[in-house]
């Protein structure tokens, strides 16, 4: 493609704060009406307005699932910042035909989250965090999957599950653990495991689906 | 490990591929399946919508986070990829055409000073605008097209020739963005090029110089513009065009 020109006016003001932006007052109510894939489209054009506004719908989710899977909250903050760095570099990552941008923010997070929690030096902490907390309350699978999720459908779908298809997903998602490492804490072949997690997360997929939660991918 | 899935086996790992519980080598070769099988991409795409409703729900982000990362912004601009396209010099002008010449001349003086001041940032914007244009055939920048061009909230416009054939569709999102998509407009010889316009008032506003081979490209549409229309010219682009669109559409 040939080298194409824009009019300076192409690039909005810098904007450090997602709550403060001084000027261009109709840009900005636009940008706080806009869908999700249009303000990927912005970012696309170095529009900072545009991934301050994803900033503010998405950083809580993503920073709370950082923070339940790394507890370190300096580490958690580390993961976000390159989660919405990475947007901002590679827009055209993110195929809005493929899911939602809160999902794909949600599955970088989970990613490097867990990349962290594998590396040797937050493993140890982990270790340490995890041997202090089975002193403390012993293993809890229960009580993490009672509060893995907050919406009351989501949890209704997440009870609804087997127990053991419930336990596996519960330990790979939450716990960062590979399907390998959670069939020896299970004591399963893995084989077995891989397919408890797969067919978990659909029959997730089809409870929500049933009970009316929102999934922009359903049966597309 | 290297090794390919055939799709039953990559299928098995895909639930776990989407919880990131692979090892490393078994995700790169559940990725390398993927790369190349839509009903693979599909079911993951799937499986981490699922896993976003386990995530917890939302907790305050950090204080001053956000100020860490629009710092980040400004220290992380791609390396430039491709120059500018160049201006055309203006042609001499006739001695029966002198005043409009000058005109066209200081608008031409203008329009390079505007660009010398505001250079850098057109550069950013240019680069990023066509990294994403270069990779419109291959990555999700065509789908965003696609997307775009099926926006309800977008203002679309067919740019049809003389006879009424659509040689190329547009659409200007509330933002501003606007996408254009060539239907019909054959490639041009080199040295020529399809040049951009915005039709505002009675006047044409340059909004891009778009090469010889049209696919998918981005712009910014003036917001007073009426409509947008295609002409052909040297390689490079022109201030001011004297031809005849190609094409044109109004909004």
């Amino acid at each position: 493609m040939g080298g194409t020109r824009y009019r300076q006016r192409t690039a909005g003001p810098i904007r450090r704060a997602p709550r403060c932006r001084r000027g261009n007052t109709v840009a900005a109510m636009s940008l706080t009406e806009a869908s999700d894939a249009t303000l990927v489209v912005a970012i696309g054009r170095w529009r900072q307005d545009a991934l301050a506004e994803a900033y503010r719908r998405h950083a809580g989710a993503a920073f709370a699932l950082a923070r339940r899977l790394l507890v370190d909250r300096q580490l958690a903050e580390e993961v976000l910042q390159e989660v919405f760095l990475r947007l901002w570099n590679q827009p055209d990552r993110f195929d809005s035909e493929r899911g939602s941008l809160r999902s794909y923010l949600l599955a970088q997070t989970h990613g490097r989250a867990v990349d962290l929690l594998r590396s040797e030096t937050s493993r140890r902490r982990r270790e340490e965090r995890e041997a202090r907390e089975t002193a403390e309350h012993g293993t809890d699978i229960e009580r993490e999957v009672m509060d893995m999720a907050v919406a009351e459908q989501v949890q209704d779908v997440v009870a609804s599950l087997p127990v053991d298809e419930r336990k596996a997903i519960e330990l790979a998602y939450f716990g960062g653990h590979t399907y390998r490492q959670v069939a020896v804490l299970l004591d399963e072949p893995e084989g077995t495991v891989k397919s408890r997690i797969r067919s978990g997360l659909r029959k997730m997929r089809v409870s929500m689906v049933e009970a009316g939660v929102s999934v922009s991918w359903a049966e597309s | 490990m290297g090794r390919e899935l055939s799709h039953t086996d990559a299928g098995e790992l895909l639930g776990v591929y989407a919880l990131d519980a692979l090892d490393p080598d078994e995700r790169q070769a559940v990725e390398a399946h993927a790369a190349e099988c839509g009903a693979c991409q599909a079911e993951i795409a799937q499986h981490r919508e699922v896993a976003a409703f386990l995530a917890p729900s939302w907790m305050p982000a950090p204080e001053g986070l956000w100020d860490r990362i629009a710092q980040g912004l400004e220290e992380t601009p791609p390396p430039l990829e491709m120059p500018l396209a160049p201006v055309v010099p203006i042609q001499r002008p006739s001695p029966r055409s002198r005043p409009m010449a000058a005109v066209a001349a200081l608008i031409a003086v203008a329009a390079v000073a505007a660009v010398a001041v505001l250079g850098l940032k057109v550069v950013d914007d240019g680069r990023r605008i066509d990294r994403m244009n270069q990779q419109a055939l291959s990555t999700g920048f065509d789908r965003t097209v696609n997307a775009a061009l099926a926006d309800p909230a977008g203002r679309h416009i067919k740019l049809q020739s003389s006879n009424g054939a659509v040689g190329a569709e547009a659409v200007v999102l509330p933002d501003g963005a606007g996408f254009l998509t060539n239907k019909h407009l054959a490639d041009l010889p080199s040295g020529s090029t399809y040049q951009l316009w915005a039709l505002v008032g009675t006047s044409r506003i340059s909004v891009g110089v778009l090469g010889p081979k049209v696919t998918s490209v981005g712009f910014t549409a003036p917001p007073t513009a009426a409509g947008f229309a295609l002409t052909t010219e040297k390689a490079g682009g022109v201030v001011t065009s004297t031809n005849d669109p190609v094409v044109v559409g109004k909004i």
